[in-house]
């Protein structure tokens, strides 16, 4: 504490036979450190404030020269404010003010409004003869709740807190029942219950049980002293989803190869539309149709397109692509399937493909079980 | 420090008025200097300083020496310290 308080003086000494008057310093008991010789007959040394004041008494009528080069401490502070007059009364008038100030309420701050008018809160306030500029030990909070509540029928719930020179005003507003708040939750997928948050309403669902879409999960209405009361259901109810994705695949495959054999027909094209078409015959049982379009005028005077139809007829030839070839694409693909039958948002638990043979037919089946929220739609 | 200083005398077996009456020096590998037992001082310069005992004089040589304390009877003598010479 000394050591902050302390005040320390830095001290140059100059004159004759310095040495003598270190040792008159000691025998008059005046504390000195860091004594250093700068030059012949000059001297540096530090003193305290008590120190100080001894010394000059006592070397008063002694021809050395002491001046104060230094000092660190609080009487540095003490000097600093004593030559600075203004500063220090503007710096106590400012605090002054500011104790003063602290008692008054500067601010209203409202939270929680929606439906009602933060003027319609002010002007209460000033009917209580709360406003800006009041003093604060005026303000009870307890009193302000109680005419706020009373005197807005909107509010639910409200709490008035004082913080510096700060009103604080938190408002629930009630809520406001419709006709259509009264409606049962209602599964939206199939799956099994595995997790229920119930916050209102009566749960006719247990974790276990085994839903479809449609099913009623919360009724709205709850069984109290008074008997029935309806009231909005309110839930999180998750379930265990499953979503399948199934493909066939056969070995043995037809393909139909063309047999060079053809046959065209033209037509003429203007803007979009088709005239001077000769009618097409049906010559071939199996073929295939291709479409070529030709412009005769490279210039886009006559923007005129010949359209050519042509039918190259073709014949099924038995092609046997193996299982083993196609098993990671087809895989791949049933995976896919699944994945996109199942609801957005879901967090897969589970991913099994099976693949299967029966009479050469290869089933490739993907079961992905996931978790949702069934109470809410996608 | 005196408790240590009177276990240090016993140590060394001096009589007990010279281990009273007497000086002692401390060097505290040549970076400071205690000196207990002067009766002033003599002179005070960057690289020397002058005691002056009761039997003598004892001088502090060194560079850049500074008295950091003084009490009446006690130094502490700060710099770089050469030698340490009783007179």
């Amino acid at each position: 504490m000394k050591h902050l308080f302390g005040s320390k003086y830095l001290l140059k000494i100059t004159g004759l036979n310095v040495e003598k008057l270190l040792n008159n310093l000691l025998i008059w008991n005046i504390k000195i450190f860091y004594v250093k010789r700068t030059e012949k007959g000059e001297f540096f040394l530090q003193t305290d404030y008590k120190s100080y004041r001894k010394l000059l008494v006592k070397t008063a009528k002694l021809c050395y020269n002491i001046n104060v080069e230094k000092i660190t401490g609080i009487m540095s502070v003490l000097l600093f404010c004593k030559r600075r007059i203004a500063l220090v009364c503007c710096f106590f008038a400012c605090l002054i003010t500011y104790f003063i100030s602290l008692n008054f309420v500067w601010k209203i701050e409202i939270y929680g409004t929606s439906v009602i008018n933060k003027g319609q809160v002010i002007t209460q306030l000033q009917d209580c003869g709360v406003n800006i500029g009041t003093l604060l030990k005026n303000v009870k909070p307890s009193d302000i709740e109680k005419i706020l509540y009373t005197n807005i029928g909107q509010i639910g719930l409200v709490s008035v807190t004082k913080k510096g020179s700060t009103i604080i005003i938190n408002i629930e507003e009630k809520v406001n029942f419709l006709e259509n708040d009264y409606i049962p939750l209602i599964s939206q997928f199939d799956g099994v219950i595995t997790e229920i948050k119930a916050v209102t309403g009566t749960v006719v669902v247990k974790v276990g049980d085994t839903v479809k879409k449609g099913d009623i999960l919360v009724q709205p209405y709850y069984i109290g002293k008074n008997g029935m009361q309806n009231i909005r259901p309110v839930a999180e109810i998750y379930a265990d989803i499953e979503s399948v994705g199934s493909l066939q695949y056969t070995e043995n495959q037809t393909e139909y190869v063309r047999t060079g054999k053809e046959f065209s027909f033209k037509g003429y094209n203007l803007f979009g539309k088709t005239f001077l078409k000769v009618k097409e015959v049906k010559i071939f049982e199996t073929y295939e149709v291709s479409t070529e379009e030709v412009v005769p005028f490279k210039n886009w005077i006559f923007p005129i397109k010949i359209v050519k139809t042509t039918y190259h007829q073709t014949k099924p030839m038995q092609v046997f692509y193996g299982f083993e070839e196609k098993s990671q694409e087809l895989k791949q693909k049933s995976i896919d399937l699944a994945y996109s039958n199942l609801p957005r948002d879901s967090q897969v638990l589970e991913e099994k493909t099976i693949v299967s043979n029966i009479n050469d037919v290869y089933y490739i089946t993907t079961y992905l079980k996931s978790k949702r929220r069934i109470d809410l739609g996608e | 420090m005196r408790s240590f200083f009177d276990e240090l005398a016993e140590m060394s077996g001096l009589p007990f008025d010279i281990i009273n009456n007497g000086y002692k020096v401390v060097n505290f590998c040549g970076k400071s200097v205690f000196i207990e037992g002067f009766k002033s001082i003599i002179s005070v310069e960057k690289e020397m300083v002058v005691l002056k005992l009761k039997k003598g004089r004892i001088k502090v040589c060194g560079e850049g020496l500074t008295i950091k304390d003084i009490n009446l009877g006690q130094i502490f003598i700060n710099g770089t310290i050469f030698c340490v010479e009783v007179v």
